[in-house]
């Protein structure tokens, strides 16, 4: 069960989320290409998958002076990517409903 | 396979439900036929209408280019402040067809 908690601990953050909707659509990349799509710094990309690595979720492997990172095949994985994916949206959509019908 | 998400609202119920069934906030070019069996298009997603009661409950299906399709529920509960909205989107085929026993199936006689 520790598992699932690390990796349900994980994908309690939007960004996490995102990075793993990025993954799963576009395959490997490295952090420098992952937070050119994102609002935030390439550090806290890397610290966000750092925190998907320990739950198992994405492989590290060096190409010269970079770190790909891609999604770890798992028995949850489809499952995994599909929430990670939905839950991103849904995170967008109601932000953008909270703007549209804010004060 | 389930998504819930919960957000608090400053408006209410029948606004929320106007944004949701009328405006653009799902996708462009929204359409939700506000009957149960009704078409709903939005944006590259199509699908049908499963419960309509305004300002309470949306339920809809729908997928986009032959994606499995997904139940989208929204449930609107008014609050002092406004409006709770609970989003729930599941994939309720994969998980029939997840628990479908693999292989033949022995029947005693």
């Amino acid at each position: 069960m520790a598992a699932t908690d690390a990796v349900f601990g994980a994908l309690s953050d939007g960004t996490r989320r995102g990075l793993l909707a990025a993954l799963g659509e576009h395959g490997p990349a490295t952090a420098t290409q992952l937070a050119a799509d994102l609002p935030v710094t390439r550090q806290a990309v890397s610290k966000h998958l750092g925190a998907l690595a320990a739950a198992g979720l994405v492989s590290s492997e060096r190409s010269g002076r970079e770190v790909r990172y891609r999604l770890t095949p798992a028995p949850l994985s489809d499952a995994v990517i599909w929430m990670a994916g939905v839950g991103a949206q849904w995170d967008e959509r109601l932000a953008a409903l909270q703007r549209r019908l804010g004060p | 396979m389930e998504v819930t998400r919960e957000i608090e609202l400053e408006s209410a119920p029948d606004q929320v439900w106007e944004e949701i069934t009328e405006s653009d906030w799902l996708g462009e070019r929204p359409s939700i036929e506000p009957r149960p069996g009704g078409d709903v298009t939005v944006g590259p997603r199509e699908g049908w209408v499963e419960e309509y009661s305004p300002a309470e409950r949306l339920t809809i299906w729908w997928s986009a280019d032959g994606d499995e399709a997904s139940r989208v529920q929204f449930d609107l509960e008014e609050t002092e402040a406004g409006t709770r909205l609970t989003v729930t989107e599941t994939r309720p085929l994969s998980t029939l067809q997840s628990e479908l026993p693999r292989g033949p199936v022995m029947i005693a006689a």
